[in-house]
């Protein structure tokens, strides 16, 4: 009871709330854009900008926008087919006041089955 | 060691009025009912949509099947339906660990549901699996479930606090956001503004009160653990110092509600908690007697029969037939079919079914132990939740929501989202 909300405090991952009794938290009140780009073995540079929205429900999406990590990983791994090779999804956020927030990237390697994370909320 | 061991003991095994964990039972129950048919129940349509699910737990999602409408509206309208049973007839340990389970589940199968206050109900569902046995409703009860519900509580309240301990909260400033669209608070912003008051210092000022308040409402659960001692000074001091707990934490909930800042019915179980814990025995005993919930008082000492003399007969209660539970029983199990055929929701014909299943292996349970009197009662009122739950979700716009969800999604999606699927036993999904 006490040590589940407690390691929302230890984690370093402020985004992912559940079990913390953040009712009505701050860290709602960023907003948050997300750009996901896959890349075939063909395509070269960042790759093909994909919308979420037309792929997954929107409820799924703004768990996209508030980087909740499983969704996250589960989301890039879930478009990896033969010929996409890597779902790359960048996050940037803007405060309250306007000023930037904080931004991460994720990448996910289809052929290494691996994840990556860079910027806040990185382990 | 062992003084310290008796301390600890003490908090958890100490007698409190048994009304208190009663009514928290029943009106929690009651709340939830209601909660999940009317509010749970329309979210069906997201689940397995586009074939995309994150559990809240990856070992669940590497042993379950891909959630449906149907699955997860028929296991809520279950949930739902014991829910109901146990409000009215009190609680029965493996209907509610059975309860807990599927709502736990419900809500678990998926991050489509990240309400907090959804674990905060499992965690309470499983104080009142620990809660005692109710049925010769005694005055005071050991109900260490029932201290653990008051601490569960307190720390909820002690987290909502730490959680705004920031500048951004401090500061005023995210109430303010959190309330620029809510015309209700903002008219009483805009009466404050007249009489001269600095907008900054205002929303510091309520931002510095809801912080406080809940800071002092996880005190206050922490020193309900050690209520209901007698006093034999002051016996009114505990009641004026619960009424006034109460008056603070239905006042924050209210605002909540009012100031349009709603999470589900959160609200509505936070007050309902703090009526009964903090208000005085007195007038929960009087309310629950309203309702045919009051405690019993203890039984006279009967005098040891005379010898020589015969004793007489006790007048014979005439026990009800076992054809009289067949009947009941019947009726249950039509209320439940009927009403799993007539709501318009995916899984609700499972859900009826399973419930009629349930009730006939429950039945014959009972009358196995002779038991038929409680056959009788827990097949009418079985039947009563199918139709009390049917009632409440044709006359609510469950249907619509269910509807424009889909809608929503598929355009959103350009039309590929999978065609919804049809609610009866025979298909698969």
């Amino acid at each position: 009871m006490i040590v589940a909300p407690a390691t929302y405090y230890l984690r370093g991952d402020p985004f992912d709330e559940r079990f913390a009794w953040r009712m009505f938290s701050s860290v709602r009140t960023l907003r948050c854009k997300i750009e996901i780009n896959e890349r075939t073995s063909k395509t070269r540079g960042a790759g093909t900008k994909v919308d979420p929205k037309r792929i997954v429900p929107g409820t799924w999406v703004k768990h996209l926008e508030r980087a909740q990590p499983k969704v996250v990983a589960h989301y890039l791994e879930s478009r990896c087919s033969p010929e996409t090779r890597q779902v790359v999804m960048s996050r940037a956020c803007l405060t309250t006041s306007g000023a930037r927030g904080p931004s991460s990237r994720w990448s996910y390697d289809c052929d290494a089955d691996l994840l990556e994370r860079q910027g806040v909320g990185a382990p | 060691m062992s003084g310290l061991l008796d301390a600890w003991n003490a908090i958890w095994y100490r007698p409190v009025a048994a009304i208190r964990p009663r009514l928290v039972l029943r009106l929690s129950l009651l709340i939830l009912a209601f909660d999940i048919w009317l509010l749970m129940v329309r979210r069906a349509s997201r689940y397995g949509a586009a074939d995309f699910n994150v559990a809240h737990f990856s070992w669940l999602d590497a042993v379950q099947p891909m959630p449906t409408p149907s699955l997860y509206a028929a296991l809520l309208l279950l949930c739902g339906g014991l829910a109901f049973v146990q409000a009215i007839v009190g609680l029965r340990r493996p209907l509610m660990i059975a309860a807990t389970a599927l709502y736990t589940y419900g809500w678990a199968m998926s991050l489509q549901d990240a309400y907090q206050h959804h674990y905060l109900i499992s965690l309470v569902m499983l104080c009142f699996c620990l809660f005692p046995d109710d049925r010769g409703r005694p005055r005071t009860v050991v109900a260490w479930g029932y201290q653990l519900l008051l601490a569960t509580i307190a720390v909820v309240y002690a987290y909502a606090m730490i959680s705004k301990l920031d500048s951004l909260w401090w500061g005023g400033s995210f109430l303010a956001m959190l309330t620029r669209n809510k015309p209700a608070i903002m008219s009483v912003v805009k009466q404050l503004q007249g009489s001269g008051l600095e907008p900054s210092t205002l929303w510091w000022l309520l931002a510095a009160v809801t912080i406080a308040l809940e800071g002092f409402l996880s005190l206050a659960y922490l020193a309900a653990l050690f209520r209901d001692r007698p006093l034999p000074a002051a016996p009114i001091v505990p009641s004026i110092a619960g009424l006034a707990v109460f008056f603070l934490a239905a006042n924050m909930h209210i605002g909540i509600e009012v100031f349009g800042l709603r999470i589900g019915w959160f609200s509505f179980y936070m007050i309902a908690w703090a009526a009964v814990v903090f208000l005085p025995v007195s007038w929960l005993e009087a309310a629950a007697r309203l309702v045919g919930l009051g405690s019993r008082l203890p039984e006279k000492k009967k005098a040891p029969p005379r010898k020589g003399r015969p004793q007489k007969d006790a007048p014979a209660t005439r026990a009800p037939s076992p054809i009289a539970a067949a009947v009941a029983a019947a009726a249950g199990v039509a209320c439940l079919v009927l009403a799993g055929l007539l709501l318009d929701v995916p899984g609700a014909t499972y859900a009826g079914v399973a419930g009629a299943v349930a009730l006939i292996a429950g039945v014959a349970l009972l009358m196995r132990r002779k038991a038929v009197a409680d056959a009788i009662r827990f097949s009418l009122v079985s039947g009563g939740a199918a139709l009390v739950c049917w009632l409440a979700i044709a006359s609510s716009s469950t249907r619509e929501a269910l509807d424009r969800w889909y809608q929503i999604d598929q355009q959103r999606r350009g039309a590929q989202a999978a065609t919804p699927e049809p609610d009866s036993p025979g298909d698969n999904d």
